[in-house]
């Protein structure tokens, strides 16, 4: 059992939900937007993170899902870092949303320093858990991509070019 | 049509063409409404006799066969009760329009712009009745459009298909002829149809992958309704894709000029097949494909000698759909995502020259799978709409979807490599449902 895959952290959180509040978070965590506006995209060092409303625990193969007591949101996340700094930058950075999302579960404190120590306390250790980028850091996967888009760029722009163009085109995309 | 030996199930439970296509050159698609639980119930009990099953034929064929189908919302127009209805996988349920964000349909592909009747909740029933020839076909179709009232039950469109010569698709591909190998089918596996063992074997697929009620590659009983309506059925994706030759023959000309590559060098390096059908895997130039032609070794090849798409681009459409062994482990990574398809053109074949004719033409996508999310909508989203995992970052299938990003491109590997610049759309979604094909045994339950 480790939260730990080469740089990358894992982290899972459940969090019962206050009864009476499901809709209005489902609500809220369908509408939050994806991609660049994430809310999650200001978190530096996320990898990949996600909110998941569990009401139930089905199988493919059992026909009779179990119920759960209390209905939960469970915070999963992939990212650089140790849980703590990694938590107390989170908090920081959804200052908005928190209320809409935390705040809607049993007993969520209001200070940021109670609400790291809290989250923390409702974490669970992962029994498995593989990173996508484990070698990497998000700063370098970020890197990377703009990397590349800079020299399909040059690539695609250098096909149609003679030796000496394409010689000049290339140090005026990479000085 | 393969060899036809001894299957491991019921055969006169399942309906025919699932497992075994019927080798027929017309189809008609009838899609019909149901607007009334009893008469729809009705209807289903007067067609069970018509259906035509996987029961061997001994001797002539028949002129037409017929099959039934039902979506989500047909399910629940007949009166199918809540508890089974909870019981289906979530993009049954929830049908192709609905999906279209996790299918990655973008622009004319989206929804809203498919023919009218389809992504709507009205499309109930499919009846496809296959056909030997035009004359066969007409008066069933008319047979079955005549005994329906046009209220209680209502036809919502005839989508009519038939073979062009050489069995190709309008581009010009020979099609058809690559279908995953069933184990326990009845039909004897030619090399190739199966997934790529490490010992140079092919594996055949479990009965579970392609048939509901059996156990899959995961040795799990696919998700599925209790009851006969869980047990040899399968679910089945319609996809109406117009294809725009002039298009596609205009694309090939104006890149393949720029490239120094020969159209059909081209087109070969596009789809990683040439015309003819012969993989660019096994042959690189345009001549001696003879050899590759014969049904035992045209599907007999693996990409693990070409790891770095030098033979057969990473990119090529029949790579991206069928992987093989190019994902690495040999098949691991892609035996849990086969389909079985039965797809047919519709729409007259294009004219010579590349000038727009304006007909409607293309090909009536139909694939069998018992995980629609996990065989078609992967192949559809993660392998043909992106190239993550081939390691080509954001490029989509250059033949199967348009792209307007400024870097749109296919990568023909080599050294240097060759970019296919600008992916303009050839292929379009014109419409598109999820369905149930029931056993007999779970037609009977949907007419009670």
């Amino acid at each position: 059992m480790s939260d730990r895959n080469g740089q990358a952290s894992a982290l899972n959180i459940f969090t019962p939900i206050r009864p009476g509040e499901e809709e209005a978070l489902h609500a809220f965590l369908a509408a939050l937007p994806r991609g660049a506006g994430s809310p999650l995209a200001r978190s530096s060092p996320t990898h990949f993170a996600r909110w998941v409303i569990i009401d139930r625990l089905p199988t493919e193969c059992i026909k009779k899902p179990d119920r759960l007591r209390r209905t939960q949101l469970l915070f999963t996340s992939s990212f650089d870092g140790d849980k703590r700094s990694y938590l107390e930058d989170l908090v920081d950075v959804l200052t908005e949303e928190i209320p809409e999302i935390w705040g809607r579960c049993e007993g969520c404190p209001a200070g940021p320093a109670e609400l790291v120590d809290w989250l923390l306390d409702h974490s669970v250790k992962s029994s498995f858990f593989v990173a996508a980028y484990n070698q990497s850091t998000v700063y370098d996967v970020r890197n990377a991509l703009a990397a590349r888009e800079q020299t399909l760029a040059f690539a695609l722009r250098a096909q149609d070019m003679d030796a000496e163009q394409r010689l000049h085109a290339f140090r005026e995309a990479f000085p | 049509m393969r060899p036809f030996g001894e299957p491991s199930l019921d055969v006169r439970d399942v309906q025919g063409n699932i497992l075994r296509g019927y080798g027929f050159a017309h189809a008609a698609y009838v899609w019909l409404h149901v607007a009334d639980e009893a008469a729809g119930r009705a209807w289903v009990k007067a067609i069970i006799p018509r259906v035509t099953t996987a029961e061997p034929w001994h001797g002539d064929k028949p002129e037409t066969t017929l099959n039934v189908a039902v979506t989500y919302a047909g399910l629940e127009a007949l009166g199918v009760s809540q508890g089974l209805l909870d019981d289906m996988p979530e993009e049954f349920s929830a049908g192709m329009a609905a999906r279209a964000d996790d299918l990655r349909d973008a622009g004319e592909d989206r929804p809203e712009h498919w023919d009218a009747g389809f992504g709507t909740g009205e499309a109930s029933i499919l009846v496809t009745v296959s056909a030997q020839n035009e004359r066969a076909l007409d008066p069933a179709v008319d047979e079955l459009t005549g005994e329906v009232d046009g209220k209680k039950i209502s036809v919502l469109h005839v989508e009519r298909a038939a073979l062009l010569d050489g069995s190709r698709e309008h581009f010009g591909f020979s099609d058809g002829f690559a279908q995953p190998a069933v184990a326990g089918d009845g039909n004897v596996a030619k090399p190739g149809d199966g997934s790529p063992e490490a010992d140079g074997r092919w594996d055949e697929s479990p009965l579970g992958e392609f048939i509901l009620g059996y156990e899959d590659e995961d040795q799990q009983v696919p998700l599925a309704p209790r009851g006969p309506l869980g047990r040899n059925a399968t679910f089945m994706v319609y996809r109406k894709l117009r294809q725009d030759v002039a298009a596609f023959r205009r694309a090939l000309r104006e890149r393949a000029a720029k490239l120094g590559l020969d159209d059909e060098e081209l087109a070969a390096k596009v789809m990683g097949r040439w015309r003819d059908g012969t993989p660019v895997a096994l042959a690189q130039g345009p001549d001696g494909h003879e050899q590759y032609l014969r049904p035992e070794r045209i599907n007999d090849f693996r990409y693990e000698d070409d790891p770095e798409g030098m033979r057969c681009p990473l990119g090529a459409h029949v790579r991206r759909v069928n992987p093989r062994d190019a994902l690495g482990w040999h098949s691991t990574r892609s035996r849990r995502h086969r389909m079985i398809r039965r797809g047919m053109p519709y729409g007259p074949p294009a004219p010579d020259g590349d000038a727009d004719d304006g007909e409607d033409r293309g090909l009536v996508f139909i694939a069998f799978c018992s995980s629609i999310r996990r065989q078609f909508e992967i192949v559809q989203a993660q392998w043909c709409a992106d190239g993550n995992i081939f390691g080509l970052g954001e490029d989509k299938d250059w033949v199967l979807l348009a792209d307007d990003r400024p870097h749109a491109k296919m990568t023909i590997q080599g050294h240097p490599p060759k970019f296919v610049v600008g992916q303009p759309r050839m292929v379009s979604v014109r419409a598109g449902e999820y369905l149930l094909v029931p056993s007999i045994a779970g037609l009977r339950e949907l007419s009670r």
